[in-house]
């Protein structure tokens, strides 16, 4: 039984250490611009309102100090594909030289449920990725209208 | 063994050609996209659109269960969007390189509307496989917008009007009403 841990242990690490989200991209951040980012405080109270709209797992980073620019994203278009991996898919990219906004959007599926990694940056709030769990309502309205949805997400 | 190679060479030859013959978007699109005001790309590979009928399934909605079924036979969609500040900001040669892509033995350019008032121009290019559909672009122009629409996969003209308004794909992007002139190749073969 020792044997059989012993052999599972590598793997499970391995996958745990594969596994990628916001904080991949958090760190690809972080080590891009030398900011540092900040959670949002108590944001587990949220959790039964999230609960009860099917979403869930929420987690948000913020660099509110952080202002990159529609025309600077285009590193971070690039590169946070290559960070996230093939099981991450890109989803929707927007972005706005007059309102100086962008949003990059990506999906993962494990087959029950349906992850999204929001990365959105605007003028007034700075750079914030958000990943949680969403419903399969709210990704219907997703799929009916991918671009509004990324645009009013901010 | 050896043997066991060259299926596996023929398998990845053919696989090769047969992406070769797919829509990428071309490099000039994003020296576009460098100078447009807003920029809206939306994807849906394979997987996406798998979520796409599962999380849009009804069926008790005629139109729900057809928009399921043509996302059960599509392999992508793919959807570009620019609009810029002012008329004159791309040309026809910046678009070259997209129709470009669209010549050759497998495209066809079946529909070409101009409408003077607006300005608006909408190609559409199908693409046939051994006599089956395998896919359609629309090429739609403003003097101000810019909208390329890849549906990768067997697609019929007429399903453009299920799947318009959703998935990014603009509203006022449809089948064409008139029985369309008999689609030409584009391109010879090379």
């Amino acid at each position: 039984m020792k044997g059989v841990c012993l052999l599972l242990l590598p793997l499970l690490c391995a996958r745990a250490s594969a596994e990628t989200g916001i904080k991949t991209v958090v760190r690809l951040v972080e080590s891009r611009y030398s900011v540092r980012h900040h959670g949002i405080p108590a944001l587990w109270l949220t959790k039964p309102f999230l609960t009860g709209s099917g979403a869930g797992e929420l987690k948000i980073e913020e660099f509110s100090s952080l202002h990159i620019s529609a025309s600077d994203s285009e590193w971070l278009r690039q590169h946070i594909p290559q960070s996230l991996g093939p099981e991450w898919h890109p989803f929707v990219e927007e972005w706005s030289k007059s309102k100086g906004e962008w949003s990059f959007i990506y999906t993962k599926s494990n087959g029950q449920h349906v992850s999204m990694l929001i990365l959105t940056s605007d003028q007034e709030d700075g750079l914030t990725a958000v990943e949680m769990r969403i419903s399969d309502a709210n990704m219907a309205e997703w799929l009916d209208d991918p671009v509004r949805n990324a645009k009013t997400h901010k | 063994m050896k043997s066991i190679y060259s299926v596996a060479l023929v398998l990845l030859a053919a696989s090769v050609a047969a992406h070769g013959q797919k829509i990428q978007i071309p490099a000039s699109w994003d020296k576009l996209a460098a100078k447009a005001q807003e920029v809206a790309n939306v994807t849906l590979d394979k997987s996406m659109l798998g979520l796409a009928a599962k999380f849009m399934k009804d069926d008790n909605d005629q139109d729900s269960v057809e928009v399921n079924r043509l996302l059960g036979k599509l392999n992508g969609i793919y959807v570009r969007h620019l609009e810029f500040k002012n008329s004159g900001e791309f040309t026809q040669a910046d678009l070259e390189p997209v129709r470009a892509q669209l010549q050759g033995p497998e495209w066809s350019h079946v529909v070409d509307v101009k409408d003077k008032n607006s300005k608006e121009n909408v190609v559409i290019y199908v693409r046939t496989v051994d006599g089956k559909s395998a896919g359609l672009v629309i090429l739609a122009e403003e003097p101000t917008e810019l909208t390329f629409v890849h549906l990768d996969g067997p697609i019929d003209l007429q399903d453009i009007d299920r799947l318009s308004g959703n998935f990014g794909i603009p509203k006022d992007v449809h089948a064409p009403k008139a029985s369309p002139e008999k689609p030409k190749p584009t391109g010879e073969k090379p």
